[in-house]
């Protein structure tokens, strides 16, 4: 009640009175009660229609008032934030730059690591490759390379020839043997024969003395018969003496062949056991050598696989590092986002400082509406954040 | 008798088996085993399943053995040898030569 009366008192309200006094004048003057009544009411819409044009006024300034208000606040309160904001950007931009250094720097290291371990790995199949060739040992002849190999075939030919050689001897001296046999045959023919001899030598030196006995009885005239029948047994005699000595000079000769096939049947015998016993060492030496071949050529190309699958593997550590590409643009993109926000922030501050809040506030809005068109974009473009092979984005 | 010799019926087929040890002693015996026949056999068969061991001289006969048998259509097998008699036929390639069976 009491603020009411302040307020009409006021100096606005001047022109309400001047009526008021006016309508009472008017009362006084004419005692009409419908004058009274309707100048009664004149005033009272008078004074309710000023207060309200007077209050709607009041609003309409305090609302100006509070927008202007709030406009400052608002700016000051962008401006404080905009300060902040820039303090605090420099060091991020700092951070990224150092991120980027850190992130390009481990990956070069990485890359040279890879490349040093694919050269090395290489460099270990071109010697694995070459033991393998070296050990598969045939020339482009097909014929062996190794020496040891060559030396093993040559002694293995020397085997086969010797034992041909012990065979063949060995044929030849059954051979000479029987042969042996058959002069001994003929030599007991001989004594046989010899035997027959005897028997006629014996047979004419009895004669020879039954003719002497007739030549004795014969008397005169027997006496040259008696001669000759002398003679014929002194013949007969060495006949017999020569018949021994053939005998024994044939014996002899019978012992003799029977040393001889003695020895012969010696060189007919020639051990074979050290020449078996050598070629089933050489076979099982070859066999063993194939083996060693074998099983090393085999383990050589299993190794060879592994250093493959190696470079494999590095190739793709190598494309893996392509990370740091992608890592690199991300933290550009995020370099440029801030720098251009604060080169925004720095745009405004000349609207700022001259109280120009109408067109900042303008300004930050297009500026905002801008930028979420932009983010749209950029995040329809980074759909993919996994570095698979040849699916790099490059934005 | 180290070495027994048959004969068979038809006079083709000569069946010799050799006991014990075939080495030089039995040189002439096993001479007279295939050649005392006026008719000279088709086929030898010298049967080694009593052999105990053989040594070169063996070979020498059995090569001579080859040679006096000698003509295109006859043939001379080897059977029933052991393990060792085996290693010596196989290391002086009689293999080639003679026709060695496991009966």
């Amino acid at each position: 009640m009491l603020n009411h009366w302040r307020v009409s008192m006021n100096i606005k309200y001047l022109p309400a009175w001047i009526f008021t006094v006016l309508m009472m004048v008017i009362i006084f003057s004419i005692t009409e009660s419908t004058v009274s009544v309707l100048t009664l009411i004149l005033v009272s819409v008078f004074w309710t229609g000023q207060q309200f044009i007077y209050e709607r006024n009041d609003l309409k300034q305090n609302i100006k008032e509070f927008e202007t208000t709030n406009k400052e606040s608002a700016v000051d309160c962008f401006t404080s934030i905009a300060d902040s904001a820039e303090v605090k950007i420099l060091p991020i931009l700092e951070s990224m730059d150092q991120l980027q250094g850190v992130l390009s720097d481990a990956s070069n290291k990485l890359q040279k690591s890879f490349n040093g371990l694919s050269n090395n790995s290489d460099q270990q199949n071109n010697l694995t490759l070459e033991v393998i060739d070296n050990l598969k040992s045939t020339d482009k002849n097909g014929l062996s390379k190794l020496k040891f190999e060559i030396f093993a075939k040559e002694t293995e030919v020397v085997l086969k020839d010797y034992v041909e050689l012990t065979v063949e001897v060995s044929d030849k001296s059954v051979e000479a043997a029987y042969k042996m046999q058959d002069m001994v045959e003929q030599m007991d023919i001989m004594f046989s024969l010899l035997g027959d001899v005897k028997y006629l030598s014996d047979q004419t030196g009895l004669l020879a003395l039954n003719a002497s006995i007739e030549a004795a009885r014969a008397g005169e005239y027997g006496r040259g018969f008696a001669v000759v029948a002398n003679e014929v047994r002194e013949l007969s005699k060495k006949s017999g003496d020569l018949n021994e000595l053939i005998h024994k000079h044939v014996s002899l000769s019978k012992a003799t062949l029977s040393e001889t096939n003695a020895i012969v049947g010696q060189i007919a015998s020639l051990d074979m056991n050290h020449a078996l016993k050598a070629k089933e060492n050489f076979d099982s030496m070859i066999s063993d050598l194939d083996r060693v071949n074998k099983f090393v050529s085999n383990s050589l190309n299993k190794s060879s696989d592994i250093t493959q699958s190696i470079q494999t593997d590095v190739g793709r550590a190598i494309i893996a590092l392509q990370y740091d590409d992608m890592a690199s643009q991300l933290i550009s993109y995020v370099k440029l986002n801030l720098q251009t926000f604060q080169d925004d922030l720095h745009a405004l501050r000349p609207f700022l400082m001259q109280g120009d809040y109408e067109t900042a506030i303008q300004k930050i809005n297009s500026h905002i509406s801008k930028e979420n068109m932009n983010d749209e974009v950029i995040n329809r473009a980074v759909a993919s954040t996994s570095v698979d092979q040849g699916d790099i984005e490059l934005f | 008798m180290n070495i027994k010799s048959t004969l068979s019926d038809d006079n083709k087929i000569l069946i010799i088996e050799i006991k014990g040890k075939f080495d030089f002693s039995l040189l002439n015996t096993f001479r007279d085993s295939y050649n005392k026949y006026s008719e000279i056999p088709n086929t030898a068969i010298v049967d080694m399943r009593q052999t105990s061991s053989i040594d070169s001289s063996a070979l020498g006969m059995l090569l001579n053995m080859q040679r006096y048998l000698c003509k295109e259509d006859r043939d001379i097998k080897i059977i029933n040898c052991n393990e060792e008699v085996n290693k010596v036929f196989e290391i002086t390639c009689f293999d080639k030569k003679f026709t060695i069976e496991k009966i």
